[in-house]
């Protein structure tokens, strides 16, 4: 390229123009550019000059051209930044490999910290944030009844008729669809020829427009109709997952027109659902869909809050318009209802009832139950892992500044050379987020091996069907996460190493003219981190010692090596049969070897199901507004031998209790239910004078009867004539859950009416689950080839299960705290041994003056202790102040737990002053003659 | 890249192009637009691939005693992108004489 200078260009004004502008051009474009212009004007000069026309006009033409380029050079100032940009990667690469084990030990400490955060924000987002895969999801509002006496978890549910006023009576809806729980259900494909075999799938009932208001188009043939949901349609239609149509069927397109049967209802498939869609349950796999109304039962109960309802607003609509809208309707239900049934309410009954309102949430991300499980724990586990990576932080901000020492003389040297503290601080923080970015990739790595851990802790369906896969959002807070962390570390030491005294430090060998200050910095992070790490801890504590509770707990039974399992008979059985399969099916059981009693209940124990009655005790003095409903629960033979309930008063059930099964016993299923006990209850029609018996347990017995012997003492249901006789007196036992009392509780005899429909059956045995899944298949198979065995597991399982909440939390935030912990003391060995190093002058000086070891490690020790009371100080300060925030996740114990927190505050002292040891003893083993010499 | 709408003044500076106007100053002065347009238009074009630019022969320049000027061409899909934006922008055709005459501010 030709590069040729004309001196006589120099002294027009125009010509010197270009060359100062061309000062702020990059360097790399600069010589091209003032050559460009440069030539541009003096050929312009010339031509000008060949006419006869370079008068004071044209002049001032160029230089007002010479001044355009001005806006030209300031346009590429961007490639300026790009250029230093590179230059400062290249660089910063180059150091990162220089310094192979400081870089090492920061990116994985860094990879840990972000990788925890990743793990936790990609199960929030997963359960909360994600967007359903339908269209325009944002539309999508859920429906929830909200009120003071609402038991959690119960608003998120809808009864049919409400369901129905709301879809036929809106004005800002473009549709409003409603789903029932999923679950599993017996399925029947009916092959050609050969009768087809059962199998269980993952199913749910929806309405009719389900797919057009979720604007789901179908893969194959169309999606479900009105029509289909619809009693009078014999043959209503059924929508398959794309999974399970790969699946079960091969993806053979003929699968349209195949009448299945599922829960003995005949469907016919309509089409396959699109790849990935779930339907509104986050967490969920429904393998079919089909239409709420294609079973024949009754769905029209006001009473039956069992459903979840999710709308599509019309476009500019507001939620707030639309619940207003919905507000109307949902109360004009409750002033039915009341009107109904109001006449026998208690006043508490009663303001429960009207004391609800409807609410309506963003819907886009779905539904899930998890979300009520899990949220609080995930929110508290952000926390903790921010928290964790901050200690992260300061260690690599503790091991920046130690290396900012070592590169004292080369920043003085760029800084006397002239490079501007701006341009060395974007140098060293270019630095440290290259640091911290490459913690972030690797951090990725680590999440995904967090997130298979944490996975384990959300309920087996959930763990396959819950997207975790990091997608844009998780992406994104990583790198975000991973900057701010870089530039959250690398400023304070960036900040201290640009402001050097110049002199002394390119003078200086191991600095000891900055040193104070810097030290300073160094030791008020390490009191930092040891508070952080110490509020941690005693967070962990506490959760770890509820669960510990909760574990310990006297529940009143053994349900060691309890197997449960259900039946499914399909339809076909009537009242009768059922009783005499329950009874043969017993037998069989109990002849099985490593049985040693089996029994039959109606809801799994402590699995948070309960039914319970409001009922009438003659002899009680009844206050007016008094609550007297009691858990009821219908238990089989030998139920109190089997779960080692003791008898205390009376006798247990025995065979000669059992009633007939009267001739018209109503067989249908009530749907299930998630709604207060008290609105579902549907009140018996029996009749009949003898009593039936029943035994109590402790706590109803104290209640209702003092200290008197309530056996023989009799009682009713509420509304009902029918007398139970009390035969005996258990002991009280946990029933729903592990974390409330024991409740008023009545055992029932299932071989007396009113018979349950579908029990559980529970077998103390001497082997696994596993072990007895065959032999209990082979009995079930023996009695009827159509029988299902299903939900075979062991009792403990179960109530491990019912745990999940306090094992999660409590395991997740321990493993967590002890890493902060482990981080906290690297950081308080790195210093000390640094501090150390740095006075091994000192140290010499005072032994060859006569100090002892003792002396020595006693002096280091010191300065250890400050730091480690001053951290303690300020971790439990913060940890008094805000663990009540968790209290309602504590069990047995409070929030500010003093065992937990002298525990919690040993284990810091012991660990940290170990930490600060070594460094100490070091420093007392030096030879009192190396460490003069020693500069 | 090719997908790139031109702005009007891009499109107008192609034009230039197109009818021959090579360097700098004299597009500045065939389409009326000032230097801080021009020149950022061009580089930024030239990023893109719709221009490239060459440096003058250096006999020519040391003849007239001055450096070498650089010049600008079109690329193909320069060309390309100048017949897209044609057909949006319609009167682009007429806005620019064909290059013979002299720089507009040789009379000035």
């Amino acid at each position: 390229m030709p590069n040729a200078r004309h001196k006589s260009g120099f002294s027009k004004l125009h010509l010197s123009l270009i060359y100062i502008i061309g000062v702020i051009v990059p360097r790399r474009l600069r010589a091209d550019w003032q050559q460009e212009w440069e030539a541009e004007l003096r050929h312009r000069e010339e031509l000008l000059a060949e006419w006869d026309n370079l008068n004071w006009r044209t002049k001032f033409d160029l230089l007002r051209r010479s001044l355009g380029a001005f806006q030209d050079a300031l346009l590429l100032q961007p490639k300026r930044w790009e250029d230093d940009m590179w230059q400062d990667l290249r660089f910063g690469v180059r150091m990162l490999l220089k310094s192979k084990i400081f870089t090492a030990v920061a990116v994985l400490s860094l990879a840990l910290g972000i990788g925890a955060n990743t793990a936790i924000f990609s199960l929030i987002n997963a359960l909360m944030l994600r967007m359903l895969p339908v269209k325009d999801a944002q539309e999508l509002v859920l429906f929830s009844v909200t009120g003071p006496n609402v038991p959690p978890g119960a608003g998120d549910s809808m009864n049919y008729p409400l369901y129905e006023m709301f879809r036929d009576h809106n004005q800002s809806f473009n549709g409003i669809v409603t789903g029932a729980g999923v679950g599993r259900a017996r399925l029947l494909v009916n092959e050609p020829g050969t009768g087809g075999a059962a199998e269980s799938v993952e199913q749910q009932r929806v309405s009719g427009n389900f797919f057009a208001v979720l604007g789901v188009n179908p893969v194959l043939g169309r999606a479900l109709a009105e029509a289909d949901d619809n009693p009078a349609n014999t043959q209503p239609g059924a929508i398959i997952s794309y999974e399970y149509w790969q699946r079960r069927f091969g993806l053979n397109p003929n699968v349209v027109g195949r009448q299945v049967t599922v829960n003995s209802v005949a469907l016919t498939i309509v089409g396959v659902a699109p790849p990935g869609f779930f339907g509104f349950e986050v967490g969920s796999k429904p393998e079919l869909w089909w239409p709420l109304k294609a079973s024949k039962e009754n769905i029209d109960q006001k009473g039956s809050w069992w459903l979840r309802v999710i709308g599509r607003l019309r476009p500019g609509v507001s939620r707030a318009q639309a619940q207003a809208e919905m507000e109307v309707i949902f109360q004009q239900q409750i002033n039915e209802v009341a009107t109904a049934r109001s006449a026998n309410w208690t006043p508490t009954q009663r303001r429960n009832h009207f004391e609800r309102n409807l609410k309506l949430d963003a819907g886009g991300a779905g539904w899930t139950r998890l979300r009520r499980q899990f949220r609080q724990p995930l929110l508290i586990l952000m926390a903790t892992v921010g928290l964790v990576l901050l200690i992260a932080c300061v260690n690599v901000a503790n091991l920046l500044l130690a290396r900012a020492a070592t590169r004292r003389k080369e920043i003085a040297m760029r800084l006397a050379l002239g490079a501007g503290r701006f341009r060395l601080l974007r140098q060293l923080l270019t630095e440290s987020v290259l640091l911290s970015v490459l913690g972030g990739a690797a951090g990725l790595l680590f999440a995904r091996v967090c997130l298979r851990v944490l996975i384990t802790y959300l309920p087996q369906q959930s763990q396959a069907a819950l997207d975790v896969a990091p997608d844009l959002r998780v992406l994104g807070f990583t790198l975000l996460v991973s900057i701010l962390t870089g530039l959250f570390f690398g400023l304070a030491p960036a900040w201290q190493a640009t402001r050097l005294n110049l002199t002394a430090a390119m003078k200086d060998q191991t600095g000891a003219s900055a040193s104070g200050s810097r030290l300073t910095l160094n030791k008020l992070l390490v009191v930092t981190q040891v508070a952080l790490s110490l509020f941690l801890l005693i967070g962990a504590g506490l959760f770890v010692r509820s669960l510990r509770n909760l574990r310990t707990l006297d529940v009143g039974m053994n349900y060691e090596n309890i197997v449960q399992f259900s039946l499914d008979t399909g339809s076909g059985y009537n009242a009768q049969q059922r009783s005499d399969l329950y009874h043969q099916m017993l037998a069989r059981l109990e002849a099985l070897p490593g049985v040693q009693a089996a029994t039959l209940l109606y809801f799994s124990l402590l699995s948070n199901n309960t039914t319970s009655h409001t009922i009438v005790v003659p002899s009680y003095a009844q206050a007016p507004d008094e609550n007297t409903s009691c858990n009821e629960m219908a238990v089989g033979p030998r139920f109190f031998e089997t779960m080692k309930m003791p008898i205390l008063a009376g006798r247990d059930f025995s065979p000669q209790d059992e009633r007939p099964v009267p001739p018209s016993n109503p067989t249908t299923n009530p749907p299930a239910t998630t709604a207060p006990p008290s609105l579902t209850a549907a009140p018996l029609s029996l009749t009949a004078a003898p009593p039936l018996y029943a035994i109590i347990n402790q706590t109803m017995a104290r209640y209702f009867f003092g200290n008197e012997n309530p056996v023989g003492k009799r009682f009713n249901l509420k509304g009902n004539e029918q007398p139970y006789e009390i035969i005996g007196v258990t002991r009280d036992a946990k029933y729903a859950n592990l974390r409330e009392p024991p409740p008023r509780t009545y055992y029932l005899y299932y071989f007396q009416p009113p018979r349950r429909d579908s029990m559980t059956f529970q077998l103390r045995t001497s082997s696994e689950a596993a072990d007895s899944a065959a032999a209990i298949q082979r009995v079930a198979r023996e009695l009827d080839p159509q029988l299902q065995v299903v939900g075979l597991r062991m009792m403990s399982e179960v109530v491990n299960e019912s745990l999940v909440q306090e094992r999660f939390i409590a395991q997740t935030a321990s493993a967590f705290s002890l890493f902060a912990l482990l981080l906290a003391c690297v950081g308080l060995y790195g210093v000390m041994s640094y501090a150390v190093t740095r006075r091994t002058n000192e140290i010499g000086i005072r032994m060859a003056l006569g100090a002892q070891v003792r002396d020595v490690v006693r002096l280091v020790m010191r300065e250890v202790l400050l730091l480690v009371v001053l951290g303690i100080g300020i971790g439990l300060t913060a940890a008094l102040a805000t663990t009540r925030l968790v209290a309602t996740l504590l069990f047995g114990l409070t929030p500010t737990d003093p065992l937990t927190i002298t525990l919690a505050t040993l284990l810091m002292i012991g660990v940290a002053a170990l930490a600060g040891y070594l460094p100490a003893r070091r420093a007392a083993q030096v030879d009192p003659l190396v460490a003069l010499r020693h500069d | 890249m090719g997908k790139n709408y031109l702005s009007f003044s891009a499109a107008v500076i192609l034009q230039a192009l197109e009818n021959g106007y090579q360097y700098g100053f004299d597009i500045m002065d065939v389409t009326g637009l000032p230097s801080g347009t021009v020149y950022p238009a061009l580089r930024r074009m030239e990023e893109t691939g719709y221009v490239k630019s060459k440096w003058e022969k250096h006999a020519i320049a040391q003849e007239e005693s001055r450096p070498p000027r650089k010049y600008y061409e079109l690329t193909r899909e320069g060309r390309e992108a100048l017949v897209e934006a044609r057909s949006r922008y319609r009167l682009l055709e007429q806005a620019q004489p064909q290059k013979n005459d002299k720089p507009k501010t040789s009379r000035a």
